[in-house]
């Protein structure tokens, strides 16, 4: 259809398109005034942004995720019970050991009432820090799998969180593990990486006691 | 016979020329808009599976294509680029040749776009079905569909650039400035996002942040604009009179794109983003308040006086309600933004509550309402009963309101709960069970309400050459459907 250029089309035509003729006029713009309300609320919003971003900046720096970088550092260090952060660790120890600490039978040994848990706790942290592969007895049975080491993977506390846990769980009662303990045996087993054996295990443990009487005479 | 006031005489002439740019916009508008319809009903189906899997996990759970993971992208994808997107540029099209005064441009290519999109939309959803989706929101779909949107985006884009540039009125009416600025937002939006995201120009947190940017943006700066065009333009239309004020326009437009642009890191609130983006999309986002007031009052006062013709007008019901929702949602989502307020909210039912609110209460209600504007101009044709769009608004609107209400009202209490670790977890999911029980009422109240606007729209189109007298307001009685068609054909075969 071809834009007409006459004011006399026939009445069928408009009739035909009768949607379209029988509207309003196309909107139009109204002028009145903006309110001095809406202006003064305005104002409100553009003054409260900028309290807002001055409130807040995170020291307009990437490396700040937290609005008030200033109120985050202060007051000392929360202290983390270690039996809480040991249980979640142990987390990682359940598909070997299971979340009950009863080991499998043959495969991997139990954690309760174990001679190694809950005994000397310089071979448990040389244990952790090394790994061990089998065959070893525990508590008259005999283990045949391999132990990973885990020194690459957790930290000092971390270790000590997760042996202070499984010394105290389950029936098993022993002194907690420190930090200091773990970062001790750490820097002695620096220039020795392979995993325990039984025999070097042994052998270990005797020179540790060995030294340990050393040190009390 | 006619139910509305009569407003200030027209010229002949300017009737005549509508006519004409009605009917060359015809095909193309008619193309994006029924394809839109039919993504809003597999939409529609797509999120009462997602819904009722909510509350019965077990119900087709085993078949893996409708994995909860998998449908409910879908859901969001077909309403977003099938219904929303298709609606929207239906609309824009019209409405934009209508106040240039010209005829709609390249009507083929355009329709030929329309294809093209719907193929994308095809493609992408299958493609998320069978599992190639990926995580990122709103940009599920795989980057291959990417060129089925950008290229009719930049197409549209160009056919509304070259109607502006050789209109004939003399005026640039309100309107048009957010159809325009929208057209050229959503090809700079779409094409950065995918770019930067899928092809690997940002990584990481970046990546999240280019993703919110995108996922909020192409609410605000595409189909919001495009809505709030649809307002600006149907109520002054169909009451007959003036938008309230120019000067609070030209504010609410500006302040629109000055703002919204900054908003979408508040998703990200507590993740691991640097502290100021976080702040600054706060303030971005409760800026927002200037220009949402600004169509508040400009809306409100335009219809001040005429809020009886509310009562017969279908277009205006529809666009008057998605119009005070566009208030509710949008303060809402200002306020939602505040770190305060994110605590409690973030990650519960109560952002799904208010997304739902924008875009369907918002958004959807005001194209409903251009759709009953739209349609009987290009088929030529009236709406063939009056008690389907009853249905369809009391379906809509009571849906979204139980719907928006219910789950904002459960997810501040599950924030709450949540917050407090004393409250076991499970016992929460049973708190807001009931909840989740309503949201499929009222999705299935919306769904009814969409066939019933997908039948209306079926028999507009299949009788489009047989023009019924009288528009069709909620008071007007038509003859049932059957005795209508019998009647015509009987007509038909008299003439023949």
């Amino acid at each position: 259809m071809s834009a007409p250029h006459s004011d006399n089309l026939p009445d069928r035509i408009l009739k035909m398109h009768e949607q379209a003729v029988r509207e309003m006029v196309e909107p139009r713009d109204g002028i009145s005034p903006t309110p001095v309300t809406f202006l003064l609320l305005c104002f409100f919003f553009t003054a409260w942004g900028g309290y807002y971003i001055a409130d807040n900046p995170g020291a307009w720096s990437g490396m700040e995720y937290n609005e008030k970088p200033s109120a985050a550092p202060a007051g000392p260090a929360v202290a983390v019970d270690p039996m809480l952060m040991g249980k979640e660790i142990f987390g990682a120890c359940t598909q070997c050991h299971q979340a009950d600490g009863k080991g499998v039978a043959a495969t991997y040994p139990p954690l309760v009432a174990s001679e190694y848990v809950t005994g000397d706790e310089r071979r448990l942290t040389a244990i952790l820090l090394n790994g061990i592969n089998g065959p070893f007895l525990v508590n008259g049975a005999t283990y045949s799998s391999e132990m990973p080491k885990w020194r690459d993977y957790f930290e000092d506390d971390e270790l000590a969180a997760v042996m202070t846990y499984i010394r105290n769980s389950w029936g098993n009662q022993a002194p907690p593990v420190s930090k200091d303990t773990v970062a001790k045996v750490r820097a002695e087993l620096a220039g020795q990486p392979n995993p325990w054996t039984a025999g070097s295990l042994a052998e270990f443990s005797a020179v540790a006691a060995a030294k340990a009487k050393g040190e009390t005479k | 016979m006619t139910h509305v006031p009569e407003g200030p005489a027209e010229s002949r002439l300017e009737q005549i020329s509508r006519i004409v740019i009605d009917d060359s916009s015809r095909v193309p508008v008619l193309l994006w808009f029924t394809s839109s319809v039919i993504w809003l009903l597999f939409g529609s189906l797509a999120a009462m599976i997602s819904s009722l899997k909510l509350h019965h996990p077990d119900f087709l759970g085993g078949i893996e294509w409708l994995t909860f993971g998998r449908i409910r992208p879908v859901h969001l994808d077909i309403v977003f680029f099938g219904w929303s997107c298709m609606a929207a540029i239906g609309t824009l099209l019209w409405l934009q040749a209508r106040l240039c005064h010209v005829r709609l441009p390249w009507p083929v290519l355009l329709s030929g776009l329309a294809m093209v999109w719907n193929i994308g939309v095809v493609v992408g959803s299958v493609a998320v079905l069978a599992g190639h989706g990926s995580s990122i929101e709103y940009l599920e779909f795989p980057a291959y569909c990417a060129p089925f949107f950008a290229i009719p985006a930049l197409g549209v884009l160009a056919a509304n650039v070259k109607m502006y540039l050789t209109k004939r009125s003399e005026h640039t009416y309100v309107s048009q400035w957010y159809l325009l600025a929208a057209t050229v937002w959503l090809p700079i939006l779409y094409v950065t996002a995918m770019f930067c995201t899928y092809f690997g120009l940002v990584q990481g947190v970046s990546q999240a942040i280019t993703n919110w940017w995108f996922g909020h943006n192409a609410l605000g700066l595409w189909v919001t604009p495009i809505a709030v065009a649809t307002a600006y333009y149907l109520i002054p239309k169909v009451t007959g009179r003036p938008v309230h004020s120019y000067h609070l326009s030209l504010l609410g437009f500006w302040t629109l794109a000055i703002f919204y642009n900054w908003a979408g890191t508040h998703h990200l609130t507590g993740g691991p983003l640097p502290a100021w983006t976080i702040t600054v999309g706060v303030v971005g986002s409760m800026m927002m308040f200037i220009p949402v007031i600004t169509v508040a009052i400009n809306h409100h006062m335009t219809m001040r006086g005429v809020f009886s013709m509310l009562k017969t007008s279908p277009t205006l019901r529809f666009t008057v309600f998605g119009s005070f929702l566009y208030t509710v949602a949008s303060f809402q989502g200002s306020l939602e933004a505040l770190r305060s307020h994110q605590e409690i909210t973030h990650f519960t039912q109560y952002t799904i509550g208010h997304a739902h609110l924008g875009l369907y209460g918002f958004f959807s209600m005001i194209m409903f309402g251009a759709m009953y504007y739209i349609f009987p101009r290009v088929t030529n044709n009236e709406w063939s009963s009056a008690r389907l769009i009853k249905v369809h608004f009391w379906g809509s609107a009571l849906g979204i309101l139980s719907y928006g209400v219910g789950l904002c009202w459960a997810g501040w209490w599950q924030g709450t709960m949540m917050n407090n670790p004393s409250i076991p977890f499970l016992q929460i999911v049973e708190y807001i069970k009931p909840y989740l029980i309503l949201r499929s009422i009222s999705g299935a109240g919306m769904t009814i309400a969409h066939l019933a606007f997908a039948l209306s729209v079926w028999r507009i189109l299949s009788r489009h050459h047989f023009v019924m007298s009288g528009p069709t307001l909620f008071t007007t009685q038509r003859p049932p459907w059957r005795e209508f068609v019998n009647e015509q054909n009987q007509r038909e075969e008299i003439a023949q």
